[in-house]
């Protein structure tokens, strides 16, 4: 932890001998993600450019997005919110007509060289649909997929890692008693928790988290949202949201983006108190978008 | 009360909580100094008061920017949103008694000597008394949530106002009586419309509390 990263205090101390010490543990990052430590940065971006054929989605995309913090992507319909998270784990890659300019480096390293592993890289870069996609096996076995697909796993130690990736996903005590059920007997809010659970169980570092929320009632929003705010400890977390006060309740920091262009990227607070684009400003009050 | 789904959101409502308690007990102990450095010529003790002041506006500064955030970031719906506003109304309240202590603590140094044995002094005494104790009831009521508590500290204001009442009637007499400490007399009479200000804010304190807990905010000469 650096100096001056959370948790934050807040002492006061008055000559009379009062003292306030408010001990601030909930998150204030007012900083820009701009003034944060080169090493507190996960995955940075840098002059990304995408183009469907000749058309331009993503236009010289600058961001330092930054380790063990949640941050959010927001902006209307086909502003590229979706294409930009999809850059970070090459999904694009498997679109036909895709070129994509500048860089993307994950830790400190490009994420387009020659010798990356793809299928490496979407372990490390982990991801969640809007639409909740178990496979169509038991809630035992979709947790266990990507660990079996790592390699030979010891049965002992495949319980132990389907167990903590289920608690990790705040959904164990809801299906200890049938892990041998069908995970589409599930509700859709536990089956998005299961589907979460499946990709934390290869550790990632990051994990992409597209419209997690959006096809679940407002009850399994607010477990998703409180899931989030749990894994930030150990996950590197960016959230596409359409829902704006989603992305101020999860995130850290939130970047808004319009036809392609990042029109403003800082802190969460800053964004949603005090934006400094009008074009934000007017988007966050719901002036248009 | 039950939690909220989000932890995070309990913590902050907490926090803001926390910070406003302080806050008023920060307030609390400037009136009280203000007042020893009043009646003792204490002119340290009023340096002191005049320097925490500027922590009383920080603070204050402080519990209002965290509430922003947490209307920003929660969007708070019923008590949540009540407890905010209450907040954010009565950290002003709380900022303004400092400014009324340090008014006091001005005039402690003003004041060449406090001279106890005057007609108004009893009175003077049994209305910082007075004030402060409401100061400190309606602070109680806030954290424990006791309307019964705010009603009767609302009511008592009006024994305030009489004290306030009293002191300037003597302190008048005491103008046209020796006319040569005229300053030291319109000082006890600032010092007395000092506590009874504050005394109005601890009012605004208690109807806050009715409002965070009933939802309505009591108009002012309902119970009077």
């Amino acid at each position: 932890m650096t100096e001056n990263s959370l948790p934050s205090e807040s002492v006061i101390a008055s000559p009379s001998g009062v003292k306030l010490a408010a001990k601030l543990v909930s998150s204030t990052d007012t900083r820009s993600p701009s003034e944060l430590p080169a090493d507190d940065v996960c995955l940075k971006v840098s002059d990304l450019a995408l183009f469907y054929g000749s058309n331009q989605s993503l236009n010289e995309i600058n961001m330092r997005i930054p380790r063990q913090r949640v941050t959010a992507v927001i902006g209307p319909s086909g502003c590229g919110k979706s294409t930009l998270i999809r850059c970070f784990n090459r999904m694009n890659d498997l679109i036909d007509g895709v070129s994509i300019t500048g860089r993307i480096e994950l830790n400190g390293l490009e994420i387009h060289n020659q010798d990356v592993d793809v299928a490496q890289l979407r372990r490390q870069v982990g991801m969640v649909f809007q639409r909740p996609n178990p496979f169509p096996k038991s809630i035992y076995e979709n947790v266990a997929y990507g660990l079996r697909l790592a390699g030979k796993v010891p049965k002992s130690e495949l319980d132990d890692r389907v167990e903590w990736g289920l608690k990790s996903a705040a959904l164990w005590d809801e299906v200890h008693d049938r892990l041998n059920d069908s995970a589409l007997g599930l509700s859709g809010g536990q089956q998005q928790r299961l589907v979460i659970a499946r990709a934390i169980a290869v550790e990632p570092s990051v994990l992409l988290l597209d419209e997690p929320a959006s096809a679940l009632d407002p009850i399994s929003t607010l477990k998703i949202e409180e899931l989030i705010a749990d894994l930030k400890t150990r996950y590197t977390i960016v959230i596409v949201t359409h829902n704006m006060q989603q992305a101020a309740r999860v995130s850290d920091f939130t970047a808004f983006l319009y036809l392609g262009e990042l029109i403003e990227y800082d802190a969460t607070l800053k964004i949603f108190t005090n934006p400094s684009e009008r074009k934000t400003e007017d988007y966050v009050t719901g002036r248009y978008g | 009360m039950q939690k909220h789904i989000s932890g995070a959101f309990d913590t902050e409502l907490e926090e803001l909580k926390t910070t406003f308690t302080e806050l008023g007990g920060l307030a609390e102990r400037q009136v009280a100094d203000a007042m020893t450095a009043f009646f003792t010529n204490d002119s340290e003790l009023a340096t002191t008061v005049k320097s925490t002041e500027l922590q009383i506006n920080r603070h204050a500064l402080e519990l209002d920017k965290r509430a922003e955030f947490v209307i920003a970031r929660r969007q708070p719906a019923a008590t949540d949103l009540r407890l905010l506003v209450s907040i954010l109304k009565s950290s002003t309240d709380l900022e303004r008694v400092g400014d009324e202590a340090e008014r006091i603590a001005k005039l402690a140094d003003r004041l060449s000597v406090y001279d106890s044995n005057r007609p108004y002094h009893d009175y003077l005494q049994e209305l910082s008394n007075g004030t402060s104790i409401a100061l400190r009831e309606s602070l109680d009521c806030f954290a424990r949530l006791d309307v019964e508590q705010a009603l009767q500290t609302i009511a008592g204001d009006r024994e305030i106002d009489s004290l306030y009442d009293s002191v300037v009637k003597h302190a008048t007499k005491e103008m046209k009586k020796v006319p040569k400490k005229v300053t030291n007399s319109l000082a006890i009479i600032w010092v007395a419309r000092s506590l009874e200000r504050i005394s109005d804010h601890a009012k605004n304190i208690c109807q806050t509390v009715v409002y965070l807990v009933h939802g309505q905010m009591i108009i002012h000469n309902l119970f009077e």
